[in-house]
């Protein structure tokens, strides 16, 4: 398909320490959903409870989150992965992210 | 990737986690509970059905937008054949799986939207139709499982949306924002939202100027925060969920179809998942559109695979009873198919006459007056089918004792002696439960609402039948001079 390169679709990578983590391919304004859920409904997609998220504050090309308790760098991807594909996100590959999603634990 | 297999759309739905309440109880997992799993399994099925070159025609399409093979549940009719083979795709999977198709509302949805957006940019200059292709050829490479959201809450029917006390019953705009719109409002009987992908929104029905918070098409993901779903729970669910055995269950694996309220409180929707806001004029022909492909698909051809359904252990009943040689039992099961042919051949003759709409648009519809006549004649159909079911299948269907029953040491041998006729008494008890399922279950009432109630496809048969050219005949015969 033709779409890795479609201007309507995004890429959104997920930085976990110094690292990007993953990458995910969402269509235009999957980003902009991403961040309205953390932001005015203190909500991460996939996850209903509040409290989850300590910190979401945007920044210069993506949001930064830090996510409540203690969580190793594992867990904070395997929560990522759950947001990401249940705001309409896959796994993606091979395309230079134009958001970046960087997540810390607080503790 | 642009087809899914079944395995795969499993896998994807266990990495869902929608805010769904059953019965009592949130739900961890649409795969760990029973009522939400038989949605989850029968949608699984209808991948499954692309996966077998022996369905490829029917199943899989070639995309408009980049020429891929697709899922046709994701295809836009773009002629005379897309609209035949659409309709007997309704036929082979409700076949299949004795249920929805939960893609199948998305699919009519996604076709009024391809036509009507294309109309909207034509007629206003918007961009919604570039939007909206962007989102097919997403859903279309992702294979997604797409559901439609029409029917709102409605609140007092004789007020306007704006009018409600509860401005909730509803969908409507809440906000506007540089990145997208936030919306609050609710849609009722949604079948399958809850193990889609996505679900396409379109407004409950025609609006007037001023109304324009309600006129709103849009894409919403499967666990956007804010939407929640509660499902229907009956007599059926109470059953599935507390059965020793799924395997008793009139429709075991796939179930009942499985519908839930879906709730949005204050859902964020990005500009390009918005397929029309404000545009009044444009809802009513939005909504019409969908209920004419909706009513040649889910009137015209699913009902039909159900009543084949239907018959097929009707038939067996009578064979199993010994009566299958009695002559008013061949009548009935006659009549049983003629009632449900008759409607097949009417959404046959819809795909058959259907056209372009609107012209240079590239998009397909069924004839509106052959598909509403099929859904209109499904709807009584429907009725007379499952009476002659209920009628051939006996008292039993409904008084019969559990089949597990037969397996416990003091009443088994009692319910055998009972039950065993011109066959085994669990094969008796077997086909009594299917056909308690069909006729004593929700298929009647739902064949009857489903695709709008008979008084739609009533006033929709009176607007497109010009009864002068019938008069003007029948005095021209009689020799009757015009006045």
């Amino acid at each position: 398909m033709a779409l890795e390169n479609d201007p309507g679709l995004e890429i959104i990578a997920v930085k976990i320490g110094r690292e990007v983590r993953g990458s995910y391919r969402g269509l235009g304004g999957t980003f902009a959903s991403f961040v309205y859920c953390c932001l005015e409904k203190k909500i991460i997609p996939g996850f209903h409870e509040k409290g989850l998220i300590d910190k979401a504050e945007l920044k210069e090309g993506g949001l930064l989150l830090v996510l409540s308790g203690k969580r190793t760098e594992t867990e904070l991807m395997e929560v990522m992965d759950i947001a990401l594909e249940n705001i309409g996100a896959f796994p993606g590959i091979g395309a230079e992210a134009k958001y970046i999603i960087d997540v810390k634990s607080k503790e | 990737m642009a087809l899914k297999t079944s395995k795969e759309y499993l896998d994807s739905v266990k990495k869902l986690s929608p805010r769904v309440y059953c019965g009592g109880k949130w739900v961890n997992g649409l795969l760990n509970n029973k009522i939400t799993r038989s949605m989850v399994m029968a949608n699984a099925a209808i991948y499954g059905l692309a996966e077998d070159p022996k369905y490829k025609d029917v199943m899989v399409a070639a995309s408009h937008l980049t020429g891929e093979p697709i899922n046709r549940n994701l295809n836009v009719a773009r002629n005379i054949h897309d609209l035949d083979m659409r309709q007997e795709m309704a036929l082979l999977t409700s076949q299949t799986v004795g249920t929805c198709n939960y893609r199948c509302v998305g699919c009519d949805a996604l076709n009024s939207l391809a036509s009507t957006t294309w109309e909207l940019d034509r007629d206003l200059g918007t961009k919604y139709n570039e939007r909206f292709n962007k989102w097919l050829a997403y859903a279309q490479a992702n294979d997604l499982a797409v559901s439609g959201a029409i029917t709102d809450a409605k609140g007092d029917r004789k007020k306007r949306p704006s009018q409600q006390d509860e401005p909730d019953t509803f969908i409507h705009l809440v906000e506007k924002r540089q990145d997208g719109i936030v919306v609050r409002g609710i849609k009722v009987s949604q079948s399958g939202a809850i193990g889609s992908h996505e679900t396409l929104v379109l407004p409950g029905g025609a609006l007037r100027e001023g109304e324009e918070a309600f006129a709103l098409s849009f894409a919403v993901q499967n666990g956007a925060p804010g939407l929640t779903y509660i499902c229907q729970y009956n007599a059926y669910s109470a059953e599935r969920e507390y059965c020793e055995e799924e395997a008793e269950i009139g429709n075991p694996v796939f179930g009942q179809r499985e519908t839930s309220t879906m709730v949005f409180d204050n859902v964020f929707i990005p500009w390009e998942r918005v397929f029309l806001f404000g545009e009044t004029k444009y809802c009513g022909r939005l909504v019409s559109r969908f209920a004419k492909a909706h009513r040649m698909n889910c009137g015209g051809a699913c009902k039909v695979g159900f009543a084949d359904l239907i018959i097929g252990g009707t038939v067996l009943a009578a064979e199993y009873t010994g009566v299958d040689k009695v002559p008013h039992i061949q009548e009935k099961i006659i009549d049983m198919v003629r009632l449900s042919e008759t409607s097949h051949a009417c959404a046959i003759a819809a795909a058959m006459r259907g056209r372009e709409e609107p012209k240079g648009s590239g998009v397909f519809l069924p004839d509106d007056l052959f598909g509403n006549a099929a859904k209109l004649n499904i709807a009584h159909g429907f009725w007379e089918i499952i009476k002659n079911a209920g009628d051939i299948g006996g008292g039993l269907v409904v008084t019969m004792p559990r089949q597990k029953d037969l397996e416990h040491p003091e009443v088994g041998p009692m319910l055998k002696k009972a039950f065993t006729a011109a066959a085994p008494a669990d094969k008796r008890l077997k086909v009594a439960k299917f056909l308690q399922h069909w006729t004593a279950g929700l298929h009647g009432t739902g064949t009857w609402h489903g695709a709008g109630a008979p008084q739609t496809q009533r006033f929709m048969i009176s607007v497109l039948t010009d009864f002068d050219a019938k008069k003007k005949m029948a005095k021209k015969l009689m020799g009757m001079k015009e006045e």
